[in-house]
């Protein structure tokens, strides 16, 4: 893996802010992309643009080719039984209200339990907030320790035979913890509830096998793991997609309509009601394309070793404070600290100044942030075209945010 | 660092009007769940004959905010209810020198949506009972 190689792929990454090459830690928000995703962008609107499934013209055929092809690498890429399981959806967020709307409120009912976890970001939390309001279920909590893991013994006494579904994150936007998901599915399943995992941090930066994992639903977007914003994935097991009914309706998502009734397609397009976002599409399955082309595996190993390496540096500033688990191998490529006396807002403000592109605030975690009593934190997230050199940056630009502030 | 002028940076580090007002007569606080975090503001206010004659806050925020702040009481304290209803977001701007992102803008703001808060000028309830 030739960093200085993956880097030229990026275009944005020699631009220049205030005066300083870009050094973009950002990546748990969004991920930068690279030329080969937007030119099969470009590509499609150059040459194949038409609407999917109807037209039987020579531009329908290649465009409805192209978005199930892009459907295809996806399953692949998270080893589906069948590409059937892949809904295209906007992103994480609507993946999991599709979820809580087709499944959950069919599904639950009064006196049900929902259990989530502390560290959700709110597009795993409010969702079920909702449906726990409309359904007059009770939403449990799975608290964290003082290391950033999940309270796993506590998982136990938390399911109980009302747990409908357990919805959880694989990895964390703010701690990085990497949740054992396998063995929490194991316990809902033997309680006989299902589980949903936000995979937005997860499906970028680590290797998914879905079928190995066991889980019953996966939600993640295509814009953190280098695709155009605008397209995300559920995934779900196939006889569940089977027995849900439709999250939207109108075109593409039926197959006989008459005035008075209508019957609907079957999985994955009774879900991807009216004209779907093809383009986005295609930009996700040449970003499978390319991040299987360098290897998931890869990946994961670099930022393992830029995180341990800005774990290692940071701590070293006085004031610094990092939070989540010690060890790489339980964290994923994020690290969210605080300086003390240094508001996150005021250091991001300060290192956007030297061209370094950092998250300050609650980063849609405003749950943990309360737990773990805090009203913002600072936040470095580090993808495959991320260098030491540019941890080094981080690190003299905080020092000298520190100088600036007095502190 | 243009946004971090040596003004703003002693605003913060020494704000003016920062505490509690025991006689105040008028009072607002202020969340900013809109900038990502869980900064305030809390303003006191004592008002006789139509014009502030006091004015002091008490806040946890980063240094526009609490600078915004201090620069804003400063700038109330005297005026007619009148007169502090005209500050506008153009004036939060220009003590900052036109230096701010729109994104810390909202920092900038709070102060001045807790003012209008408390003067009653933007149909939310202060807590002055």
């Amino acid at each position: 893996m030739n960093i200085e190689t993956i880097r030229k792929d990026f275009p944005i990454l020699s631009r220049q802010i205030n005066g300083k090459p870009l050094v973009y830690l950002d990546n748990a928000a969004t991920s930068q992309k690279p030329k080969q995703v937007i030119k099969a962008v470009s590509e499609y609107y150059r040459r194949h643009n038409a609407n999917v499934h109807r037209g039987i013209h020579t531009l329908a055929e290649e465009a409805t080719n192209l978005y199930e092809e892009a459907r295809k690498k996806v399953a692949r890429f998270i080893n589906a039984r069948s590409e059937r399981e892949v809904v295209f959806v906007r992103n994480a967020t609507e993946a999991i209200n599709l979820v809580a709307y087709a499944w959950g409120r069919k599904n639950l009912k009064r006196g049900d339990e929902i259990l989530t976890t502390v560290m959700e970001h709110h597009s795993n939390l409010v969702p079920w907030q909702i449906l726990a309001r409309e359904t007059r279920s009770t939403l449990k909590f799975l608290d964290i320790d003082e290391d950033g893991f999940l309270k796993l013994d506590d998982l136990e006494k938390l399911l109980t035979p009302k747990t409908k579904l357990v919805a959880v994150t694989w990895v964390s936007n703010v701690l990085g913890t990497i949740n054992p998901v396998r063995e929490i599915t194991k316990a809902a399943h033997a309680n006989g509830a299902l589980v949903l995992v936000d995979g937005a941090q997860r499906a970028p930066h680590m290797p998914i096998d879905v079928q190995k994992e066991g889980f019953d639903f996966l939600a993640f977007t295509g814009h953190k793991m280098l695709a155009p914003m605008g397209v995300g994935v559920l995934w779900g097991r196939e006889e569940l997609l089977e027995k849900m009914s439709p999250f939207l309706f109108g075109g593409d998502m039926i197959r006989e309509v008459s005035l008075k009734k209508t019957t609907f397609n079957t999985p994955p397009w009774k879900f991807e009601a009216g004209t779907p976002n093809v383009g986005g599409a295609v930009g996700l399955g040449a970003a499978v394309d390319y991040l299987l082309g360098i290897g998931m595996e890869k990946i994961r190993v670099h930022e393992g070793v830029l995180t341990q390496y800005a774990l290692l540096k940071l701590r070293k500033i006085k004031g610094l404070k990092t939070f989540g688990p010690e060890k790489v191998e339980e964290r994923g490529g994020v690290v969210a600290f605080t300086v003390e006396g240094i508001h996150p807002h005021d250091l991001a403000t300060a290192l956007d100044q030297d061209g370094i592109a950092i998250r300050s605030g609650h980063h849609c975690a405003m749950p943990l942030h309360q737990r773990l009593g805090l009203t913002a934190t600072a936040r470095a997230s580090f993808y495959l075209y991320n260098t030491k050199k540019e941890i080094d940056f981080l690190v003299e630009g905080i020092e000298k945010a520190k100088k600036l502030f007095g502190k | 660092m243009a946004v971090y002028r040596k003004e703003i940076l002693e605003n913060y580090q020494n704000p003016k009007n920062r505490g509690v007002l025991p006689g105040a007569n008028r009072r607002a606080k202020e969340e900013s769940p809109l900038c990502g975090c869980t900064d305030w503001v809390e303003l006191f206010l004592r008002v006789e004959d139509d014009k502030i004659k006091e004015i002091k806050f008490q806040g946890e925020g980063c240094v526009i905010s609490i600078a915004s702040a201090s620069i804003l009481t400063e700038q109330v304290k005297g005026k007619t209810l009148s007169e502090a209803s005209q500050i506008s977001e153009d004036m939060i701007r220009q003590n900052f020198g036109g230096d701010l992102t729109s994104f810390r803008e909202t920092c900038a703001f709070l102060p001045l949506q807790a003012l209008r808060t408390a003067l009653k000028l933007n149909g939310k309830k202060d807590r002055s009972d």
